[in-house]
């Protein structure tokens, strides 16, 4: 039954990450560039919706400076590992579990927001989107933060979410300490 | 319960990040992923033959007149045997339970790699819309639930002894 109601799972969230993506990649880019601007002075930044992408400008680099690309899809698939996850929980329709998935769901799009600001400011750490001032430090901080995100983190924050909300009778994996 | 629960949990985020930093070291990268990438490649470019594609493999590139992928960190399951290890190393179980579950574990996450890369490229040939859809989430999501699915079959295959025995 577990896996039935992962198919399920996996199915519906396939459904809705590819109907729901086009709008949410506009909120997210929104959000992204608000916030990256909070900490510029002037504001350059400006994140636009190319595709399945979102390009970089930055208003001091010149009309014809590059406009790198950041793969938006790639980074938020991780909704359809989650909602697959929390369908394979034994009462999944009870509320704890509804209410566990919307939190963690809450927070897996934070997470997206931070992914998003990290490509951003890793783009500028490149020198792709024209000349910025930026410290080895912060260049070397954004630079392993997207790698980290890319390789491992997309996928552990959704199993650390589903292992932490998720009650331990309606998990999979048998407790050690019961025996 | 829930103690140990979330000393799981912490292990288990602990290890995946040291296990990042390992990954990513010069070294380790060009002298152990890279190559093994290669060999992955290699693999799958001789399995689309033996499909009747003429496909030509050079490094981590499969390419044919009609298309080409380079498979790279990401796309060679080293994420999911990270994840897999992560799991295995922070769950309570004997040494020798744990090197077994991830090198038995390694072994099928690989295989179905290989899986992951021929349809790719044989969907990337003929379908384009598709190869987005299965290279950006179909397939990302599969191998990880894969991995977790061995982690899953492995914890009840070793957590029926007691805990005693489960500590060496």
């Amino acid at each position: 039954m577990r896996i039935l109601r992962g198919v399920i799972g996996f199915a519906l969230g396939l459904g809705l990450w590819v109907a729901l993506t086009p709008g949410y990649n506009g909120l997210l880019s929104r959000a992204a560039q608000t916030t990256v601007r909070m900490f510029e002075s002037p504001d350059i930044t400006s994140l636009r919706l190319k595709g399945r992408e979102v390009l970089v400008y930055a208003r001091d680099a010149g009309p014809r400076a590059n406009r790198p690309g950041i793969p938006l899809y790639d980074l938020t698939f991780n909704v359809v590992l989650l909602t697959t996850l929390f369908a394979t929980n034994r009462r999944w329709f009870e509320t704890r579990n509804v209410v566990g998935f919307i939190l963690s769901l809450l927070l897996l799009m934070s997470s997206h927001l931070f992914a998003l600001i990290a490509y951003v400011e890793d783009v500028y750490g490149s020198g792709l989107a024209g000349p910025r001032q930026v410290s080895a430090a912060a260049r070397s901080f954004w630079s392993n933060a997207v790698y980290f995100y890319r390789l491992v983190g997309q996928f552990a924050i959704p199993l650390i979410l589903w292992w932490g909300v998720t009650p331990l009778a309606d998990r999979p994996i048998p407790s050690r300490t019961r025996s | 319960m829930k103690n140990a629960s979330n000393v799981f949990l912490i292990k288990f985020a602990v290890v995946i990040v040291v296990a990042f930093f390992i990954v990513t070291l010069g070294p380790v990268n060009d002298r152990v992923i890279v190559p093994f990438t290669a060999q992955l490649s290699s693999v799958s470019g001789q399995v689309l033959r033996l499909l009747g594609q003429n496909v030509t493999v050079s490094g981590t590139t499969i390419f044919s007149s009609g298309f080409s992928v380079d498979v790279r960190n990401g796309c060679n399951g080293v994420e999911a045997i990270l994840i897999l290890v992560a799991a295995m190393v922070a769950y309570p179980a004997s040494l020798q339970a744990r090197l077994l579950g991830i090198l038995l574990g390694s072994v099928a996450l690989e295989i179905l790699n290989v899986i992951r890369i021929v349809s790719l490229y044989l969907l990337g040939f003929y379908n384009r819309e598709l190869f987005d859809l299965f290279h950006s989430a179909v397939w990302q999501v599969l191998i990880i639930l894969a991995s977790v699915g061995i982690f899953v079959v492995w914890t009840i295959r070793f957590a029926r002894r007691p805990v005693r025995d489960a500590h060496s």
